[in-house]
């Protein structure tokens, strides 16, 4: 059900859980859901991959995480972003933005010259 | 950096600690994102089953993900690492011989090295437990050309160096005596030392409870000041603090108890328990005390000094003192090269057993370095038996590094347990030092296992277990190359280079150790042949005091010594008994100058500074001390009489060749009235006083007590049969319950131990190389056993193709040779690079002694021979049929 959606790109994973985080604290399962749902499906989390990339956030200061009961009750851990966390999100917007339009005109210059 | 590490270690280990709870939470969050997925499913329409598979298929395998949160979490290098000693630690069960061999070998080199490094550490190299200590020098006057070196110091130049010199600082002077303090209880023995007060301010020394001697204070009125230590308050006041200020009485003086030290200041080098004042007056400072050397002198340099600045300040002090001298008394003590020796005080606490020290020290890092060789040699064995296993986990994709951390885990183990063991050795070998109270070695009370003891033993566990993992590793992944090219062989790989330079330095090291023993017992029996010039064994000897108050006049102790001897030879077995104040080999130096009649000595001899002691009538048949001329001290020689002395062969020889019977002499450095003369009546033969490697006797002069009874003496009592000490109390006591026998000791022990440091080390370092050369045959067996191991094949081929057993024979003495010949070549090298070791307690054995050579290569090669017996005779029983169709 998944083959024909990409895999999140290699190294952007990171940017973008932080990127989620900054709307608010968010469970694992959450922000699994959240970002297929905000990159309209496109975008499947290996969701096997997402613990360990918390955990190394964690382990950073980027993220702090706190157990906590879900609107149903339920306790689940919550991941919040740090102040240090949010200035590495700036950081990294910014650099993919730098990349992700360099990347766009080298594609654009390709499809003009064909 | 360093705070960074820490945080990482910290994080790291909280990880560690926190692990099950940190399995929970992630079991749990887990567990939540399944759930939740699954619920997600069934919302969409899937059936509760159905929506599980899903949620799982989604996540992926659960235990991959653990596995790598946990990766995440930095706790796995500490959790790799316990699975690398775990293995370990199965390996080494598989091989109980190999790790009970490793392990024991470990255990003894830091049992050895570690019991050595304790006692140097504390006796040589710690500061003294004084502010500034290594300012602190010793001051001593020396006379070479009448080769009396080293004698102490003088009031009047005390008085010259305080006023005068700008080099040392709170001089302070000193003298030990020993004295009998009446308590309530009775008379108890005490340790003193009489002090000027500049003593404590040198040591720093601040008072517990109450004060200490003042400089300025003048105490003269009342009972003079007493400060004791901190143990002696306690045991002979019950550490009460009234005892301050009350009346003390010692020797029949009483003295006002005005201080307490603390517990921590400690005098180096016995415990001296009670502390008198000295003071001295204008008389004191007269010329004719001058030279008379009957104190201790201490100081500090002044800032920016330095001990040769004051040697030379303080000389040309004594020079202009000289000046001052009458002139027969400044030509004689000009005459005898008089001059005041200023050294480091630790240096000269030291002075006798630094060199012994060294040479242990030195034996004992040879014995690690043969342990630790040993080890590495052991572990390369296995090494080469584990190569095709390397080769297959590199193969399989394991890195370089994981198989040295693992084998780096292994000697890291087997390490640590013979560090752990080897320590415990160290503590027994503590005790036993401590049982025995060797006082002859200064400051070893303070030896004890503290932290540099602890970080010498972690540092030889690192390094051994480094060498151990490490060198058979390298030398494992530096091989790989010729493993790929010929797979099959690698379990009949041969000895490498570096196992045979192992096995060539152990050889080496055990040799130097065994030369080393070999000049140290060579001298100890030469010393051992010396004959003293009186019969030690049998006699006992004790301390005894005639205390001033009960026996204040000369007659009256002459009358106690009579009774008290008399008493004494009463007791069952006991042939004779005697006093002397002083006796041979018991520590005291008791040299007098004295000036003999009408003799015309040429400049530099004209006073004689033989050994002198005050005897009783049974002393020379007590000590079995042969009469050759005249007679011995008889009923006839009274106090107050004409007064007669006894003079040794030596001491006839050098001044009255002719015969020194009725020849008349002066105590002290002038020829005094004839009235003070002292006539010779006997002349008996020499013996050794201090030590039996005394070459030139100084000579020796024995006074009557009859004619100059002592109140301080040594008791000897010849006994022939068992000896009954408990006797010979009791009928002491029956003449004076005061008098109370103290430092009781055998004069055979005090002649043994006056080898104490050509001995110890004798044993020692002779031990030592026993160990070396043990471990130096077990790794010339290791290499050849698995030389001809790896080569039976074609040992097998040789005897095949009609070679003779003599042809393997001559292969396997050449491998042997080629261990061998280069060790003996280093040993002896290393035994000439470390003979400045020794040279000092050698005797009568030169450096080189061919003898001591011979004999110790001789001993090694014996050793090693015997090593390459069994794989000889393996090397012989190969069938080759067998063999050859095995392969």
């Amino acid at each position: 059900m998944t083959e024909n959606r990409s895999l999140v790109l290699l190294g952007t994973l990171e940017l973008l859980v932080l990127k989620v985080l900054e709307l608010g604290p968010a469970h694992g399962w959450g922000l699994a859901e959240a970002l297929e749902s905000m990159t309209d499906g496109v975008f499947c989390v290996n969701q096997g991959s997402l613990y360990p990339a918390l955990q190394r956030l964690k382990r950073q200061g980027l993220v702090t995480a706190s157990w906590q009961r879900t609107e149903h009750g339920r306790r689940a851990r919550y991941y919040e972003l740090t102040a240090k966390g949010g200035r590495r999100l700036a950081d990294q917007e910014a650099q993919w933005s730098r990349t992700s339009g360099a990347v766009n005109r080298v594609l654009a210059a390709r499809r003009t010259e064909a | 950096m360093l705070a960074r590490w820490i945080a990482a270690c910290r994080s790291r280990l909280s990880a560690l600690a926190g692990r099950k709870r940190f399995e929970a939470d992630l079991d749990e969050e887990l567990q939540f994102h399944l759930e939740e997925a699954a619920a997600r499913h069934v919302r969409r329409g899937l059936s509760w089953e159905e929506a599980r598979g899903a949620a799982a298929r989604q996540l992926g395998d659960v235990g991959l993900t653990k596995e790598a949160v946990r990766d995440e979490s930095g706790a796995r290098a500490f959790q790799d690492l316990g699975g690398d000693f775990g293995q370990a630690l199965r390996h080494l069960r598989r091989m109980p011989a190999f790790a009970v061999t490793a392990i024991a070998t470990i255990a003894v080199c830091v049992a050895t090295s570690t019991a050595v490094f304790s006692v140097v550490s504390a006796v040589v190299w710690a500061p003294l437990p004084y502010p500034e200590a290594g300012r602190l020098v010793r001051l001593y006057n020396s006379y070479p050309n009448v080769g009396f070196l080293r004698t102490g110091t003088s009031v009047p130049e005390w008085f010259d160096r305080r006023e005068r010199a700008t080099t040392l600082t709170d001089l302070a002077l000193y003298r030990q005596e020993s004295n009998t303090v009446t308590t309530a209880e009775g008379g108890r023995h005490a340790f003193a030392l009489r002090v000027t007060p500049s003593f404590f301010t040198l040591l720093g020394a601040t008072p517990a409870l109450g004060r200490l001697f003042d400089e300025a204070a003048a105490d003269t009125a009342g009972p003079p000041p007493l400060v004791i230590n901190h143990d002696f308050w306690q045991s002979a006041f019950g550490g009460r603090p009234d005892a301050i200020n009350s009346i003390v009485v010692m020797d029949g003086t009483r003295y006002a108890l005005i201080g307490v030290l603390p517990p921590h200041f400690r005098w180096p080098t016995w415990d001296a328990q009670v502390f008198t004042a000295l003071r001295f007056t204008a008389r004191d400072r007269g010329v004719q005390a001058r030279n008379t050397d009957e104190f201790e002198m201490l100081a500090r340099l002044a800032p920016g000094a330095t001990v040769n600045a004051a040697a030379r300040e303080v000389n040309a002090i004594n020079a202009a003192a000289l000046e001052s001298y009458p002139a027969d008394k400044a030509r004689l003590v000009r005459d005898t090269g008089y001059t005041t020796v200023v050294r480091p005080y630790l240096d000269d606490l030291v002075r006798d057993v630094r060199q012994p020290m060294a040479l242990l020290w030195m034996a004992a890092l040879l014995v690690l370095a043969i342990g630790a060789t040993n080890v590495t040699a052991l572990f390369l064995l296995r090494a080469n038996a584990r190569l095709r296993e390397v080769h297959l986990r590199l193969a399989l994709g394991a890195s370089r590094f994981r198989i040295i951390r693992q084998w780096l885990a292994e000697s890291g183990l087997v390490a640590a347990a013979g560090g752990a063991v080897g320590l415990a050795g160290t503590v027994a070998a503590l005790r036993l030092l401590a049982a025995f109270e060797v006082y002859e070695i200064p400051r070893v009370r303070d030896v004890s296992i503290g932290g540099p003891v602890w970080l010498w033993t972690v540092a030889v566990v690192v390094i051994v277990s480094a060498l151990a993992g490490g060198v058979p590793a390298w030398s494992a992944v530096r091989r790989r190359a010729n493993l790929t090219r010929e797979p099959s062989r690698t379990t009949t790989a041969g000895p490498t280079w570096s196992q045979r330079g192992l096995v060539t330095s152990q050889i080496a090291f055990a040799l130097t150790l065994a030369i080393t023993a070999g000049l140290l017992v060579a001298s100890l029996r030469n010393l051992n042949a010396v004959q003293p010039g009186f019969t030690a064994e049998g006699v006992s000897l004790a301390a005894l005091i005639l205390p001033g108050e009960r026996y204040p006049s000369g007659a009256a102790r002459v009358d106690a010594t009579a009774r008290l001897l008399a008493a004494v030879e009463t007791v069952p077995h006991v042939g004779r008994a005697a006093i002397a104040s002083q006796l041979p080999f018991s520590g005291g130096d008791g040299r007098t100058g004295l000036i003999p009649e009408g003799v015309s000595q040429p400049a530099g001899r004209s006073i004689a500074v033989p050994f002198h002691t005050i005897v009783s009538a049974g002393y020379f048949e007590t000590m079995a001390i042969r009469l050759r001329t005249g007679r011995l001290f008889t009923d006839l020689d009274r106090l107050g009489g004409p007064r007669v002395a006894i003079v040794d062969r030596a001491l006839e020889q050098r001044y009255w060749p002719d015969g020194a019977l009725n020849r008349r002499f002066w105590f002290g450095a002038t020829q005094g009235p004839a009235a003070e003369a002292v006539t010779i009546v006997g002349v008996v033969d020499s013996v050794l006083q201090n030590s039996l490697r005394e070459r030139e006797s100084a000579g020796a002069i024995y006074s009557f007590n009859a004619q100059n009874p002592p109140g301080f003496f040594r008791l000897a009592v010849r006994f022939d049969g068992p000896a009954d000490w408990s006797k010979v109390r009791e009928q002491i006591a029956t003449v004076d319950r005061a008098l109370v026998p103290f430092w009781r000791e055998s004069l055979s022990d005090s002649v043994k131990m006056s080898l104490l440091f050509q001995r110890g080390p004798m044993q020692l370092v002779g031990a030592f190389s026993v160990v070396g050369l043990f471990l130096g045959a077990l790794g010339v067996y290791g290499v050849l056993a698995h030389e001809f191991g790896a080569r039976r094949r074609e040992i097998a081929v040789r005897l095949a193709i009609g070679g003779s057993h003599r042809g393997i024979l001559a292969l396997l003495s050449r491998r042997w040779s080629v261990l061998v010949v280069p060790g003996i070549a280093g040993g002896v090298a290393g035994a000439l690079a470390t003979s400045r070791l020794v040279e000092s307690l050698l005797f009568e054995t030169g450096l080189t002694d061919p003898m001591v050579i011979v004999a110790a290569v001789g001993v090694l090669v014996v050793a090693a021979a015997v090593a390459a017996v069994v794989p000889a005779r393996r090397a012989l029983a190969v069938d080759p049929a067998l063999t050859l169709r095995q392969e």
